[in-house]
């Protein structure tokens, strides 16, 4: 028989009017609900009928995740903020713009529209076995269909793969961790405040999710600190194409120069892994040294050591190392033909 | 052909109701050539029953009757393009329809024999000369900038230059130019079906991942030209376009990309931003043969 696709699976949709009710409902179905933010991923799986939920619990109507606070120096942004708000946010433009460039090169000005924050950071994987319904371990099968010789795996990892060699797809993930963000998250016993950087997590600790949600918990906001308010950020995607694509490779930096030398730096590459690639080692190489074309082309270098390679993403090796590089020099003195 | 200036043209499009006859197909980039030559075909017969209608009317011989301004005139008197119409349906038989050729398609029979009777009606099948082939031509020129560093590059410059023969639609030509180009300029730069080898399975099946071209992928400067050199294989001078400005388009990014990094530097289309950083990093093509579309 045919297999019926883009018509969506009969669902109960619940729309809450606040967080506490949305809880309530989670903790009702557990297992059985899937959460909906913007929709641009959760709507995919819908249509494809690979997610079949009894309960959709839409947290659209929840004013409480909608908007950026200032707060003491800093900001938190309610997780249903859309990504267009995020990027026009003064605040966000003046001492964070990081998160600006990050966010305003996510797919395209009407996905930004509908898409959240909360959404962004924690969609799942696009790895296309994977979102193709293929019975993967991801998929709670036993094998990976794009780890093998004869796999099509131009846009998977290069580091950490376990099992599973999907990436992180998000833009803003790897700013919000160069920021030294935290993650706000809440179930019905209370709220929890997880490091943005260990809000995500990779296939040996779970490989069926792509961070610490537990079903019965939402994403409530996420806190950036005044800590790197102002200093001077570096951020590049490379795609296939200019608009609507998520990242071959991203990179984001938050640097403090004092004279000419590194004072501080937070380094992050996001789809080389299946969590944001922070690199913790190049950061403590370059401290102290000068921002300059050698300390660049040695985090380059040293960022994508330990890469390994599938049969068709090789080239994801010099892209890392090049968008490191730049990261730390700055565009200026790229070579073009 | 009957003079008719274009504000008074009365367009109706495809509708069986109104009893229209069926076009020629469109396709092959075949459709201006074949339309134009049967639409010529349909004018020179309503011209020519004009001719003889005045000629009846007014005395003297048809070919001394001009068809122009809106009128048929010549020796013997003049007459609006509305009176010859009447005159028309008074005549009957073949004026009007009801007396049809032989030769014209059972489609264009059906719809004369419903239109019949309400006026003058050109209807003729086209038996013009149709030596060789009449193809269209397109020449294609880019211009590109490859980040060295990401293997990301952009098109600065395009133009398509395109034989067509003469130039019916100037806008609707360029739009078919640019537009055509901009599908070829798509297979070049990164528009693909994937399979998996294995299992044969399409994986590439979103926009996201099959990656039709976005605008801002289009060049930044896009211009087209025509030679407007009339075709003598037909008396109205035009050929079709559609397909030619495709490969026009694909080969003139790929040719520019190879004069940029290299000739060896990829062997096949789409050429994308893996494509060229690999083989940049090992200073030689690396890509594989296209056993996969990516």
């Amino acid at each position: 028989m045919a297999v019926i696709r883009d018509v969506i699976p009969v669902f109960e949709l619940y729309q809450p009017a606040s967080i506490d009710d949305a809880l309530k409902l989670l903790d009702k179905h557990g297992t059985d609900a899937l959460v909906l933010a913007g929709g641009l991923d959760s709507m995919d799986w819908l249509k494809d009928r690979l997610k079949k939920p009894k309960a959709v619990v839409d947290l659209g109507q929840i004013k409480e995740l909608r908007g950026v606070k200032e707060v003491n120096g800093g900001l938190e942004i309610g997780a249903m903020t859309p990504l267009t708000e995020v990027v026009k946010h003064p605040v966000v433009r003046e001492k964070f713009s990081l998160l600006m460039e990050a966010a305003e090169l996510v797919a395209s000005p009407q996905i930004r529209n509908q898409g959240t924050i909360g959404g962004n950071v924690s969609q799942d994987t696009r790895c296309w076995y994977y979102r193709g319904g293929w019975t993967c371990y991801r998929a709670g099968g036993n094998i990976c269909y794009a780890d093998t010789p004869t796999s099509v795996n131009r846009e998977h990892a290069i580091f950490n793969a376990d099992r599973c060699v999907a990436v992180n797809p998000s833009d803003t993930a790897p700013a919000l961790v160069a920021l030294d963000a935290s993650m706000v998250i809440r179930s019905a016993k209370g709220e929890r405040v997880v490091p943005a950087e260990q809000y995500w997590i990779g296939p040996g600790i779970d490989i069926t999710r792509m961070n610490v949600l537990a079903p019965n918990e939402i994403l409530t906001a996420i806190r950036i600190p005044a800590t790197m308010a102002g200093a001077q950020f570096y951020f590049e995607k490379v795609r296939d194409r200019q608009v609507w694509d998520f990242p071959l490779v991203n990179v984001a930096s938050a640097m403090v120069v004092s004279g000419d030398k590194i004072d501080k730096i937070r380094l992050v590459v996001n789809a080389v892994a299946a969590t944001p690639h922070r690199l913790a080692q190049v950061e403590t190489a370059v401290i102290g040294k000068a921002r300059n074309e050698e300390t660049a082309d040695m985090a380059g270098k040293m960022a994508v050591e330990g890469a390994q390679t599938l049969r068709h993403n090789a080239y994801k090796v010099p892209l890392m190392r090049n968008l490191v590089k730049r990261a730390i020099r700055g565009l200026q003195g790229a070579t073009t033909t | 052909m009957v003079g008719m200036p274009w504000e008074k043209v009365d367009v109706t499009w495809g509708h069986t109701g109104k009893n229209l006859p069926w076009s020629c197909v469109s396709g092959g980039s075949q459709t201006t050539h074949a339309h134009t030559r049967a639409a010529h075909a349909a004018g020179a017969d309503a011209v020519k029953k004009l001719q003889e209608i005045a000629a009846h009317t007014h005395g003297g011989k048809p070919e001394q009757y001009t068809v122009a301004n809106e009128r048929v005139s010549g020796p013997g008197g003049s007459m609006t393009l509305a009176q010859a119409a009447q005159k028309a349906i008074d005549l009957g038989g073949r004026y009007d329809g009801h007396e049809l050729p032989d030769n014209i398609n059972a489609f264009t029979k059906t719809s004369a024999t419903a239109l019949a009777g309400q006026g003058l009606m050109g209807v003729a099948r086209d038996t013009y000369q149709h030596n060789g082939v009449t193809h269209s031509f397109v020449a294609g020129f880019a211009e590109v900038e490859v980040d060295l560093e990401t293997g990301k590059y952009h098109i600065v410059d395009y133009l398509a230059v395109a034989d067509v023969g003469t130039v019916i639609h100037p806008r609707a030509l360029g739009g078919q130019v640019l537009g055509r180009s901009m599908l070829g300029i798509s297979h070049a730069i990164g528009q693909h079906w994937v399979y998996d080898q294995r299992y044969g399975v399409p994986l590439a099946k979103r926009f996201y991942q099959n990656k039709p071209p976005t605008i801002l992928d289009a060049p930044q400067k896009m211009a087209w030209d025509a030679l407007n050199i009339a075709d003598p294989e037909t008396p109205v001078g035009a050929r079709g376009i559609g397909e030619p400005p495709v490969a026009a388009g694909c080969c003139a990014v790929l040719n520019a990309l190879a004069d940029a990094v290299g000739d060896d530097i990829f062997k096949r289309a789409p050429v994308m931003v893996g494509t060229l950083l690999a083989a940049l990093e090992a200073g030689k093509a690396v890509q594989e043969p296209l056993t996969a579309h990516i």
